[in-house]
């Protein structure tokens, strides 16, 4: 490991975000460490001249759940532990209580966040798919504001994100669903549990409402970056929930992905795999 | 650096690297070897431990994370003699142990778990220790032991 290593534990955000203005370069967050003390073991963090770690993982400020009338809003330390248990997750966003019932294992659950699987950005992380469809938004707080970013421009590519190194991912906010939504999400994994995802598809529909974004589509591990499946979800809209014009949409996704892709090692079994579960998922929908 | 932390109901103030890990601070610096290394990343759970009532891999908590916490490893688990506690008799008796190395993270799991519910599912069983691997038994043992244990415990909160 690096000498002169230091692990720091400012007690507030503000102090945090202070300490991180001046020492941007050569210090790095640590949350709930289920990547970074891979990063570490390996020396493969980005800076090789890494000074030490802000430990934001006792800071109150980044936990918790807040509802207004339009929005929910998760604070960015809530582990996946917290999104698979609180009974208010299930209730506003159970296709995220769901997704984080199938993260890692009871053990990374209890430390993993969601600020940390985002800023991670890896291209199988499992948040992303159910926030992409539930439109998302991170909010990044440094010592000059607070800048809001949709999911979709947060990711820029595999691995990197759009957070400046003086900034910390404070919380995750979508509108809240209405009552008359269906959804659906499925991870496939070499493993039933504790095994990273090969596949994963997530699906919500807005019943009630007629506009483009009734129904939202996306899938996770299969593309380098994540995305919505645009092509399916218009295919959806305009031929509607038959049999027929699902397995349509499932087709429509699985070209998609195989055009935004290219032809990979995996895509023999990862295509005709997620048409199958967009399809299932799409039942789910009705 | 210093961290203060609970370890098995004891407070302890000890020294350690500001890089090392929760295992190697309850390993190598306070002598507990009961927690074991098995992969180094979080993977096969033989590290687990219990930090404010939660099973969390101790391989990948920054000692220094541990600051102001309660952690509870194998060796705070224990009858009121001191001995094996029922869970750990059952884990004997049902032949959930056989080289053993799984064993303090799979006794912690089933504590975990029985702590939030007494009265799990063989399939919620399964799912709560799926960090857990042993390489070994094939489960269905360990599965067993903790199930027994689950129904005795609420046999024991019935009678009382």
């Amino acid at each position: 490991m690096i000498h002169s290593f230091q692990v720091i534990r400012p007690r507030s955000l503000k102090e945090a975000l202070e300490f991180l203005s001046e020492r941007r370069t050569t210090w790095r967050i640590i949350a709930g460490g289920t990547d970074l003390m891979l990063f570490l073991r390996n020396s493969q963090l980005n800076d090789p001249l890494l000074e030490g770690l802000v430990d934001i993982s006792d800071l109150e400020e980044l936990r918790g759940f807040e509802t207004t009338t339009t929005t929910f809003c998760m604070g960015a330390m809530s582990t996946f532990a917290d999104l698979s248990l609180s009974p208010i997750v299930s209730q506003e966003a159970p296709l995220l209580a769901e997704m984080a019932r199938w993260m890692g294992s009871t053990q990374i659950r209890n430390r993993a966040t969601i600020g940390g699987n985002l800023v991670n950005a890896a291209t199988c992380a499992d948040s992303v798919p159910p926030l992409l469809v539930l439109s998302a938004q991170v909010s990044l707080s440094s010592i000059r504001g607070v800048r809001i970013l949709p999911i979709d421009e947060f990711i820029l590519e595999p691995g990197r994100t759009a957070i400046r190194p003086e900034e910390i991912l404070t919380s995750v906010s979508f509108d809240r669903i209405p009552e008359d939504t269906s959804w659906g999400y499925v991870k496939l994994g070499r493993r039933k549990s504790a095994s990273i995802s090969r596949v994963s598809v997530a699906a919500i529909r807005f019943k009630s409402e007629t506009s483009d974004s009734a129904v939202r589509l996306a899938a996770g591990a299969v593309t380098p970056l994540p995305s919505r499946l645009r092509k399916a979800e218009q295919s959806l809209l305009r031929n509607g929930w038959t049999s027929a014009s699902m397995l349509q949409a499932a087709t429509a996704a699985r070209n998609e992905v195989a055009s935004i892709a290219g032809n990979r090692w995996s895509s023999d079994y990862k295509l005709p795999v997620l048409e199958n579960l967009v399809r299932q998922t799409l039942n789910k929908l009705i | 650096m210093r961290i203060d932390l609970r370890v098995n109901g004891t407070y302890m103030s000890v020294d350690v690297a500001a890089d090392s890990r929760l295992l190697d601070v309850l390993r190598n610096t306070l002598g507990l070897t009961g927690t074991k290394e098995g992969c180094g990343v979080g993977e096969c759970g033989a590290c687990s431990v219990l930090m404010d009532n939660r099973l969390v891999n101790s391989c990948l908590v920054l000692a220094a994370q541990a600051q102001g916490r309660e952690i509870v490893t194998i060796e705070g688990i224990h009858g009121v003699d001191g001995g094996l506690n029922d869970l750990q008799q059952a884990f004997i008796e049902y032949g959930a142990v056989q080289c053993g190395f799984c064993s303090p993270g799979m006794v912690l799991a089933g504590e975990a778990l029985l702590a939030i519910n007494p009265n799990p599912t063989r399939v919620e069983i399964r799912e709560y220790i799926a960090g857990n691997l042993c390489r070994c038994t094939g489960y269905q043992q360990i599965v067993d032991a903790i199930e027994a244990t689950a129904a005795q415990r609420r046999k024991k909160e019935q009678l009382l």
